[in-house]
């Protein structure tokens, strides 16, 4: 019983994972970038939803405080990374790394070093018998929400016109712009929506890992190992790698705690040796 | 005059490609620019779109000026390329590559049905991905998407290359349909046979200049400057 409650623990873990991957993998795939500030932006999310609910209620923050996230990143893409058009990617990467720093200072200078608390409302607190397992409320609104999140996304994707020129960017942006498309345009629409995705899972990890400022620090690196397991821009690679290390690192921990940091780099090497474009990315290949 | 190129001088880093290269183009009218491989025809095409910025000179559009504009700016002002790569999005069906070109506008009014009539091949392949599609498929579509984006004028580069000659017959059919709607061409080409039985006037250039202009008649009935200028 305690393994199929980890097996369920690493499930959840993995949908924060994914959605975390997939707005790096959007970013990357459409501007080339690796965002290093991915990090401290879910925690930014953490931050906004506490301060937002503090003021209305849980269910405000929790929209609103990823909308003020995606708002944050189209505003660093607009003021910040557009100058560096043109210019070697590694700028870009500088940057992002460089904006983690700060943002993460902010945040401690506006709010402290210290936890803040976050407290569900009784409605998602509490257990769910399913049966089987008797399990934590909150940690299936996580799933249920991250599986509207995921068709939605997949919907923007295909049937928008906004998301089918973000899919024809990723492959030939030069294309987009001739088809008289302002490609910055699209960037800070991507880099919006990515560091959004970032801010909801920061808003939904919140309540279950504690609001520190650090918090982010120690996601981001599982989630570049989430899009190198999964392949380099591949939805469905997001998607299930995430939910690979998840349940990997809950698992790994029951036999002993420091696994958990081994076992996803393990996995990794293992399926790249393999596969070394990852479980179902194409070679060139992005958001299918 | 729709387009006027008033003697531009484009480079690739240091190498100086195009030298004083001066084109006209009217309203409604087709226009053949030909050469050898190498005589700056795919840089001239880049330097009206703005993928290559002219050092000097002057590329008037509907009156406006085109150098210092971006690409999308470019194309907004009702200007399209067709490149010799086509550049089809492989990833997105054959609908999907025309809905994010369709663009409305003042100065045509193509639609996505119209493409269905004029290429119905692309009607039975709209679900298929452009990977899937072969080299007159693509081009094909790359005209359409085109065509949706209702822009004033069509730069074609290179649309026979590589294509069967009955896709070659059907596409230019086509090219001249699109000519009658009113919309002006400059077709580039070194298979320019077929490039001067569309177009009534030609340029011909040679190593980075433009070494002759004149009716198409000029160069289809001379078959020594045919020799000159464009034989390999």
């Amino acid at each position: 019983m305690i393994v199929l409650s980890q097996v369920i623990n690493g499930l959840i873990l993995g949908t924060i994972y994914i959605l975390m991957a997939l707005g790096l993998s959007l970013i990357r795939g459409t501007m080339g970038i690796l965002n290093f500030a991915h990090g401290v932006l879910f925690t930014l999310g953490a931050y906004f939803t506490v301060k937002v609910a503090m003021l209305t209620n849980f269910w405000v923050g929790i929209i609103i405080g990823p909308i003020f996230v995606g708002l944050v990143g189209m505003f660093i893409q607009r003021f910040f990374m557009r100058r560096l058009q043109g210019k070697h990617e590694l700028f870009g990467l500088l940057l992002t790394f460089g904006m983690a720093y700060i943002i993460e200072d902010i945040i401690k200078i506006i709010w402290g070093v210290g936890g803040q608390p976050f407290n569900i409302p009784p409605s998602l607190s509490g257990f769910v018998n399913l049966g089987f397992l008797i399990y934590p409320t909150y940690r299936l609104f996580i799933l249920g929400v991250t599986t509207f999140l995921l068709l939605a996304l997949y919907i923007f994707l295909n049937k928008t016109k906004a998301g089918l020129i973000i899919k024809a960017g990723s492959r030939d942006l030069t294309m987009v712009s001739l088809l008289g498309i302002p490609v910055q345009k699209v960037f800070t629409l991507v880099f919006g929506l990515g560091t959004m995705l970032a801010g909801i899972a920061g808003a939904l990890a919140a309540p279950m890992w504690g609001v520190q400022p650090t918090m982010g620090n120690k996601i981001l690196i599982p989630c570049f190992v989430v899009i190198c397991l999964g392949g380099m821009g591949s939805l469905i690679g997001a998607v299930v790698g995430g939910l690979i290390i998840g349940v990997a690192v809950s698992l790994a921990i029951l036999i002993q705690p420091f696994f958990s940091d081994l076992i996803i780099y393990v996995i990794m090497a293992t399926v790249l040796l393999v596969r070394p474009r990852g479980l179902f990315g194409e070679v060139g290949e992005a958001f299918e | 005059m729709l387009l006027k190129i008033d003697s531009i001088n484009s480079y690739y880093g240091k190498s100086h490609i195009l030298y004083d290269v001066s084109i006209k183009v009217d309203r409604g009218e087709s226009v053949a620019l030909l050469g050898r491989n190498g005589a700056g025809k795919t840089t001239t095409m880049n330097s009206i779109i703005g993928l290559v910025t002219p050092k000097s000179g002057s590329i008037q559009f509907d009156g406006k000026e085109l150098v210092g504009l971006k690409p999308d700016q470019i194309v907004r002002q009702g200007i399209s390329l067709v490149p010799d790569t086509r550049r089809i999005f492989p990833n997105l069906t054959v609908l999907e590559n025309l809905k994010i070109s369709e663009r409305k506008s003042a100065d045509s009014n193509w639609t996505i049905s119209d493409i269905w009539e004029l290429f119905p091949e692309l009607l039975r392949l709209k679900a298929s991905r452009g990977r899937e599609l072969s080299g007159g498929e693509q081009q094909m579509l790359a005209v359409a998407r085109s065509l949706v984006g209702n822009h004033k004028m069509l730069l074609l580069d290179e649309p026979f290359e590589g294509l069967a000659p009955i896709i070659v017959k059907r596409i230019a059919k086509t090219l001249i349909e699109i000519q009658k709607t009113g919309i002006s061409l400059i077709i580039v080409e070194q298979n320019f046979r077929m490039a001067l039985e569309i177009a009534t006037r030609c340029y011909v250039m040679n190593l980075g200049r433009i070494a002759f202009d004149g009716p198409s008649s000029a160069i289809t009935e001379n078959p020594e400057l045919q020799k000159k200028l464009l034989a390999v």
